[in-house]
């Protein structure tokens, strides 16, 4: 067998998904509008943001409830990525926010001068604005001040 | 119920494969191998396990029939098993569990993964980024090394522990990996290499990372009462343990711990009758997907009291010469990660070593009596954890 025979052929496969988020839809929708929504236990009143549909301390169900869309950020990190996942190169933050109201964290991309993202800053929601690839591409925080 | 030994194992070489072959002919060379090395046939194998994470990557769906038909084994019970990086460790259990029900006497368990040599760089990232919450993190362009980056990021605030601290990761584990012949990135690095590698996501540099490997590993587990006689003293799997946390790692008390760990280890530890996994287990294997997590493991599977790893490494507790050695194979910093192969690959050379078939650590084998295997999927999300234990002098 020759060395161009054993040679791997490219093989491109592409699929189009009809993909939704279920129950979970008034969260994003609320997204889109540059709202936060969180879960709120109807049982034991603990909030979720990200949102959780069963409260994971008594499992209960849990009832969507208006945040303020600020926080604290609590970690952070830089780094290369792509936004879309597809998409071009370039250079991204990501962070843990304690989102004001809320029992857990939330993982988040972070907008707004490096200086400003440090553990402790106080952030808030600020989806950029345009079309998303997914719509959680809107659940962006920034320093606040420099919110759009 | 039956004690459950380790009569064979084989890995295959952890690797980027450019050879044109695939996951079915590392699939065919691993239980080869494990059967020769176990000194049984085919015809003895009551029930196959296969663990593979990813059907994307192998662009094969229903990878455990298809494997299990590809080496030849035909009318037993087969399950394939999913626990993302634990998917070789979960593979192991799911055999285990079985010989200790009786639903078998002689287990062969298969890990296998096409990782990394087949498609791009990009597109393994992106792939990865669907593995912990994709609506609500991955399509946000959050990658594995992203969420890894903040949990030691907050391990790093709480306890004071410095970036050269883990560095010395990378520098033990690509050190220990020179002398595994099945090793993807054996090195002599320094801990100055390690920070001036390029910046992947802070505080993570590249070569706090492990690689992504294509790799196949194969064990064959049996009752101990059926087994046949060995000609050294069997190691047995004394105690089995999983765990599984929250997904996303906000949703987590301490998002720098992985508590799935404390009581996968927990389970394991009981099992087999150990009070302090410190005084107890000689040499361990820990799921080291980037060096930060190595210490965070080592804290929450009992190896170091809390925020004392880096301190405990700096020691050299954990180093080839140290009271408890830590990833000899190079772990996946040096021997590479194969998510379904990488849990038991583990256990066999851990086997190995316990059973002083590893010439390089014979001092060590003649000390050590008890083992522990560590593995995760996720971000500490789903952990499986294995107590081995020689039986005999």
């Amino acid at each position: 067998m020759t060395e161009e025979s054993r040679a791997p052929w490219p093989l491109e496969i592409a699929f189009t998904y009809r993909h939704d988020v279920g129950d979970l839809r008034p969260f994003f929708d609320a997204l889109a509008e540059g709202r936060l929504l969180g879960a709120r236990c109807v049982r034991c009143g603990r909030r979720w943001c990200p949102p959780r549909l069963v409260c994971p301390v008594d499992g209960a169900e849990t009832a969507w409830v208006e945040l303020s869309g600020r926080g604290t950020l609590r970690a952070v990190t830089f780094g290369a990525g792509r936004i879309p996942p597809k998409g071009p190169a370039g250079e991204f933050a990501w962070g843990l926010v304690d989102v004001d109201g809320c029992d857990n964290a939330a993982t988040v991309r972070l907008s707004g001068s490096p200086g400003g993202l440090r553990p402790g800053a106080r952030v808030r929601l600020a989806p950029p604005e345009g079309p998303a690839a997914h719509p959680i591409q809107r659940f962006v925080f920034a320093p606040v001040g420099e919110e759009r | 119920m039956p004690e459950v030994v380790i009569l064979g194992g084989n890995v295959r070489p952890f690797a980027r494969y450019a050879d044109g072959s695939t996951p079915r002919d590392w699939s065919r060379a691993a239980v080869a191998g494990a059967l020769a090395d176990a000194g049984i046939a085919a015809g003895d194998v009551d029930a196959v396990v296969v663990g593979m994470e990813s059907d994307h990557l192998a662009l094969q769906l229903s990878p455990g029939a298809l494997l299990a038909d590809e080496v030849g084994l035909h009318g037993r019970p087969l399950q394939r098993v999913e626990a993302g990086g634990a998917s070789g460790a979960a593979a192991v259990r799911a055999g285990f569990a079985q010989i200790r029900a009786g639903l078998a006497r002689c287990v062969l368990v298969l890990g296998v993964e096409h990782a990394a040599s087949h498609l791009r760089g990009r597109d393994v990232t992106f792939l990865y980024g669907l593995s912990f919450d994709a609506d609500l993190e991955g399509f946000n362009g959050i990658t594995p090394v992203n969420l890894y980056a903040l949990s030691i990021a907050e391990y790093m605030r709480r306890h004071a522990v410095a970036e050269k601290d883990l560095a010395l990761v990378a520098v033990k584990n690509r050190g220990n990996a020179l002398a595994n012949p099945n090793a993807h990135r054996p090195g002599l690095i320094t801990v100055d290499d390690v920070m001036a590698s390029p910046v992947v996501s802070t505080p993570y540099k590249q070569l706090d990372c492990s690689p992504l490997s294509d790799g196949a590993a194969a064990l064959v587990l049996a009752d101990s009462d059926w087994a046949p006689k060995l000609d050294r003293a069997p190691v047995r799997i004394a105690g089995s343990g999983c765990a599984n946390d929250f997904v996303r790692l906000g949703d987590r008390a301490e998002p720098h711990r992985f508590a799935a760990k404390t009581a996968a280890a927990g389970q394991a530890c009981a099992a087999a009758g150990l009070r302090d996994p410190r005084a107890d287990i000689a040499v361990a294997e820990v799921y080291d997907a980037f060096t930060g997590a190595e210490l965070q493991a080592l804290e929450d599977l009992g190896l170091s009291e809390p925020g004392r790893a880096a301190r405990d490494l700096r020691d050299g507790r954990f180093h080839r010469e140290g009271a408890v050695p830590v990833n000899l194979s190079g772990g996946l910093i040096g021997q590479g990660g194969a998510p379904g192969a990488t849990g038991v690959a583990q256990i066999a050379g851990l086997e190995r070593i316990l059973s002083g078939r590893d010439e390089t650590y014979a001092t060590l084998a003649s000390a050590a009596r008890r083992a522990l295997a560590d593995a995760h999927g996720g971000i500490g999300t789903v952990a499986v954890v294995h107590v081995l234990e020689r039986m005999g002098p």
